[in-house]
C-alpha cells in the first residue's frame, strides 16, 4: 500500500482511455436499445387505421337548420342543432354495441329495447350508461367538425 | 479492439437514431402545424385561435369507397389547407384547391384526378415520381385524361384537350394500325386501349416525338406534329384507360369482340356535320374530303401538305390506273410488298371515292430543266445528293436506289435506266413516271443523273455477257426442287430461308438482298435478266456472280429461276406451267 506508484495512480482522477473508450461504447449500445424499445413501443399504436376518420367534416352550419335532428349512418352519430347550439350524440347503444334509431323523443335500440331521451339518458332497457357525447368544433375553413375520439360532457353545445 | 467497439457502437446508435427520426418526425407534421398556426393567426375569436393551436397533427385519410376499387387518399396530410379559402396564394403544400363543384374531397379524394399513390406520406412516393410507379401525378394540363374516366360520353365539352386529341388520332391515321376497343381496329402497331393505364405520359410523348426513341426496331412512322398537337394526343392516349382484359369478365370481354367494327363508321371519322353533307357531293369532293379526314396526308404528300412518310400522290393520275389503286387500297403490300402503309379499316365506297379523285386531280406542272426535275419528283426518295438517302427512305423497302454508285449505274444499260425511269419498278415505291415525263423526257433525266452523280469513270460497263433469253430447263416439280436445295445451300445467308431478303447476313447489307416474294416484282422480270442478275451477280450490290463464285452452270441458275417463281404463285402445290409474265425489259449484251 505503501508503494509510491500505486499512491500517484489512485490519486489521478483523470479517466484512462481504456475507461473512456469502454464507457462510451456501452452509453451508445444502451442507447441504441433504448431506441429501438421506445420506438418499439410507440409502434404498437397505430396512426391511422382504414377504418372511418375519427375526425369528419360536416358542412357549413346553416345547412343544419334549428330542430335537427339528424341521424349519419356511416359515422353513428346524430347531429342536433337547437338555440343552445350544435351537438353530436354518439349512435352506439352502450349495451353492446347496436346502431340506435334516432326518433323525435329519443333514441331507441332495436336489439335489447334500451331506450335513452333526446340528450341521451337511458330511461329503460339494459343499457348501462348514457349515449356519449362528441366534440364539435368549427374547423379552419369554417365548417362544423366532429371528433369521435372525444367525448365531452352531455349538454355541451358548440354556439354557431 | 476497444477502438472498433466504441465506433461501431457508436455507429449504431447514429443508425438508430437516423431511423427514429426518420419514423418519427415526417415531413406532414411539419406542414400540419404551420397551417395550424397560420389558420390561428388568421381566426378572430380566442376559442378558435385557441383550439386550432392546440390541434397536434395526424394523418388526414379519405377512402373512397364509391368508385371500383376502395381508394385510400392521404394526400391532405400535407396538403391540409386544400379545403380552407383564405390560402390561395399560398406556397405548396399550403394551398386551397381551386372550387370543383360538386367534387367534394370527401367523396372523390385526390388520386381519382390528380393519380399518384393515395396512401404514400412523403413526397416522392405520394406523387409517384420515382420510376416503377405506373400512373405518377398528371400535370394540369394534362389532367383532363382522368375527368373523361367518368364523363366519358364522346365529345364532352369539359374536356377540349382529350377531343382534340382524338381528332388527331384519325387526321393522323393512328387508327389503322392500332386498336382502342370501341373506337379503332387496327392490328398492325400495339392495342391502345389500356394505354393510359399503361404507360406515364412522358413514354407517350417521347414515343410520339420519335418512335424509335424506346424502341429502335419500330415501323412506326413519326409524325411532324407540333408540340400543341403533340400535347393534345397525349392527353386523349392518357384517357385510354379501359379495364385490362384480365380484369373483365368473360361475358363482356367476348361481347367486346363481337362488337369489334370491321370497318369503321363515317361519324367517328369525320365529324358529323361534314358526314351529313356526303350524301350529296360529287365523288371526287367526297374524295378530297376523305383524303384529309382518314389520315392520307399524315404520311403522303399532295401539293403542299407533306407528311414525310409516304410517297407523293400528286401524279397518281398519270401514274396508276383505277385497279391499281382499289388493290392498293384493299392491300397495300399486294402491289408494293414492303410497304408499311396500313391496310386501312374503311367501307369499300370510301376507297372508291378517293380512287376517283386521285384519277380526276388535276397533275402538278412539271418543270422543263431536268435539274428542276429530279429536285421536284426524285429528290423525295433518292436525296438532294442522289445517294438514295431522301427524306422519306427510311420508310420504303427497299430503298431508293444510291444514284451515286457508278459500280451499278455503269453495269445497267441506259436503256434499261430510262426503262425504270418510264415504267417504274412494280413492286416497289418507284412510280412508273412515263405519262408525267414523256419518253425524252425521261432519257434527258437519266442523262442529267448519269452526268451529275455518277462520277466513277474509271467503272468500265460489263461487257460479252452471255444470257440465255428462255429458261433452259423445263419448269417441273422436280426442277423446283433442285433449285429449292441450291437456294438452301448458297442463296439463304442472305436472302432468308423463307426468300423474303431477311436472312441473316441481310442485316449489314446495303442495298438490302432482294425480297424474292415480292410477286409484283418477280413477275415483272425477263427470266434474261434474273439468269443474268444470277450468274454475273449485282455490282454496286453484295450479291455475288453465283455463276463463277458458286460454279453454277446454266442448268443449274434455271433451276433456281424456277424456284423463285414457284415462291411467287399463290397454288399451293407446284404449278405445271410457270406463271405468265408481264415483262418488257430485255437484256441486250
Amino acid at each position: 500500500m505503501a508503494n509510491p506508484i500505486d499512491q500517484a495512480m489512485s490519486q489521478d482522477t483523470r479517466v484512462s482511455r481504456r475507461q473512456a473508450l469502454t464507457l462510451t461504447s456501452i452509453a451508445a449500445l444502451l442507447g441504441a436499445n433504448a431506441v429501438v424499445w421506445f420506438s418499439n413501443l410507440l409502434f404498437f399504436k397505430p396512426r391511422v387505421t382504414y377504418g372511418e376518420p375519427s375526425r369528419f367534416r360536416l358542412g357549413k352550419p346553416d345547412a343544419f337548420p334549428l330542430g335537427t335532428r339528424l341521424p349519419l349512418g356511416s359515422q353513428r352519430v346524430t347531429i342536433i342543432r337547437n338555440e343552445a347550439g350544435v351537438a353530436a350524440i354518439s349512435n352506439t347503444c352502450t349495451h353492446l354495441g347496436c346502431v340506435v334509431a334516432t326518433t323525435e323523443i329519443g333514441f331507441d335500440c332495436p336489439c335489447h329495447g334500451s331506450r335513452f331521451d333526446a340528450e341521451g339518458t337511458v330511461l329503460g332497457g339494459p343499457a348501462p350508461r348514457p349515449l356519449p357525447w362528441f366534440k364539435v368544433s368549427l374547423s379552419p375553413n369554417g365548417e362544423l367538425e366532429v371528433d369521435t375520439a372525444t367525448p365531452v360532457p352531455a349538454g355541451t353545445f358548440l354556439k354557431v | 479492439m476497444r477502438y472498433a467497439l466504441a465506433i461501431i457502437s457508436v455507429l449504431v446508435l447514429a443508425l438508430h437514431g437516423i431511423v427514429f427520426y426518420d419514423q418519427f418526425f415526417a415531413k406532414w407534421q411539419d406542414y400540419q402545424d404551420e397551417y395550424y398556426q397560420k389558420a390561428a393567426e388568421l381566426t378572430d375569436g380566442a376559442d378558435l385561435k385557441k383550439d386550432l393551436q392546440s390541434r397536434k397533427p395526424q394523418i388526414e385519410q379519405t377512402i373512397v369507397r364509391g368508385f371500383g376499387e376502395e381508394r385510400v387518399d392521404r394526400c391532405m396530410s400535407c396538403h391540409i389547407a386544400v379545403d380552407d379559402p383564405r390560402f390561395t396564394k399560398a406556397d405548396q403544400p399550403l394551398r386551397t384547391h381551386p372550387p370543383v363543384p360538386g367534387h367534394g374531397f370527401a367523396t372523390f379524394g385526390c388520386t381519382m384526378c390528380h393519380d399518384g399513390n393515395g396512401r404514400a406520406l412523403d413526397q416522392v412516393g405520394a406523387h409517384g415520381t420515382h420510376p416503377h410507379w405506373p400512373w405518377p401525378i398528371l400535370p394540369n394540363w394534362a389532367i383532363e385524361a382522368n375527368c373523361v374516366q367518368c364523363h366519358n360520353e364522346p365529345g364532352w365539352e369539359g374536356a377540349p384537350a382529350v377531343n382534340r386529341g382524338r381528332r388527331l388520332f384519325f387526321e393522323r391515321a393512328c387508327f389503322t394500325c392500332h386498336t382502342i376497343a370501341g373506337l379503332s381496329a387496327g392490328s398492325i402497331g400495339p392495342e391502345l386501349t389500356n394505354e393510359g393505364r399503361n404507360r406515364t405520359i412522358e413514354f407517350v410523348d417521347a414515343k410520339i416525338e420519335n418512335p424509335r426513341a424506346q424502341n429502335p426496331t419500330s415501323t412506326m412512322p413519326r409524325q411532324n406534329l407540333t408540340k400543341e398537337q403533340r400535347s393534345d394526343l397525349v392527353v386523349f392516349l392518357k384517357a385510354q384507360q379501359g379495364q385490362h382484359i384480365s380484369r373483365a369478365p368473360l361475358q363482356a370481354f367476348r361481347a367486346a369482340q363481337a362488337d369489334r367494327p370491321k370497318w369503321l363508321p363515317l361519324e367517328l371519322v369525320l365529324n358529323s356535320e361534314k358526314s351529313a353533307a356526303l350524301g350529296t357531293m360529287p365523288d371526287a369532293e367526297r374524295g378530297a374530303l376523305m383524303l384529309q379526314s382518314v389520315g392520307c396526308l399524315a404520311c403522303h404528300k399532295l401539293d403542299a401538305v407533306d407528311g414525310k412518310v409516304g410517297p407523293d400522290l400528286g401524279y397518281s393520275a398519270s401514274q396508276r390506273d383505277a385497279t391499281w389503286l382499289m388493290t392498293h387500297f384493299n392491300d397495300p403490300k399486294s402491289v408494293v410488298a414492303g410497304s408499311i402503309m396500313p391496310p386501312y379499316p374503311l367501307p369499300e365506297e370510301i376507297f372508291k371515292a378517293l380512287t376517283d379523285y386521285l384519277l380526276v386531280k388535276p397533275v402538278p406542272a412539271v418543270p422543263a430543266d431536268p435539274k428542276e426535275q429530279f429536285a421536284a419528283l426524285c429528290a423525295r426518295c433518292h436525296g438532294e445528293n442522289g445517294n438514295g438517302e431522301g427524306v422519306i427512305y427510311t420508310f420504303l423497302d427497299p430503298r431508293p436506289r444510291d444514284l451515286t454508285k457508278a459500280s451499278f449505274m455503269k453495269s445497267k444499260t441506259r436503256e434499261r435506266l430510262v426503262a425504270s425511269v418510264m415504267n417504274g419498278v412494280p413492286g416497289t415505291s418507284m412510280a412508273p413516271w412515263g405519262r408525267v415525263l414523256g419518253e425524252q423526257g425521261s432519257a434527258a433525266l437519266v442523262d442529267y443523273v448519269l452526268a451529275t452523280y455518277d462520277k466513277g469513270s474509271s467503272v468500265k460497263p460489263p461487257a460479252n455477257r452471255v444470257v440465255p433469253q428462255t429458261n433452259p430447263v423445263a419448269y417441273t416439280p422436280d426442277s423446283v426442287k433442285r433449285g429449292e436445295e441450291i437456294f438452301l445451300n448458297r442463296c439463304w445467308g442472305c436472302h432468308g430461308k423463307k426468300a423474303d431478303g431477311h436472312g441473316p447476313n441481310a442485316v449489314d447489307i446495303h442495298p438490302r438482298p432482294r425480297n424474292l416474294r415480292n410477286t409484283p416484282f418477280v413477275r415483272s422480270l425477263s427470266y434474261a435478266r434474273l439468269h443474268e442478275s444470277i450468274k454475273y451477280g449485282v455490282q454496286g450490290t453484295a450479291m455475288p456472280a453465283a455463276g463463277y463464285d458458286f460454279a453454277l452452270g446454266d442448268k443449274s441458275i434455271g433451276d433456281l429461276v424456277n424456284y423463285i417463281e414457284s415462291l411467287n404463285t399463290k397454288q399451293a402445290a407446284a404449278p405445271a406451267t410457270a406463271p405468265a409474265r408481264t415483262a418488257t425489259t430485255e437484256v441486250t449484251q
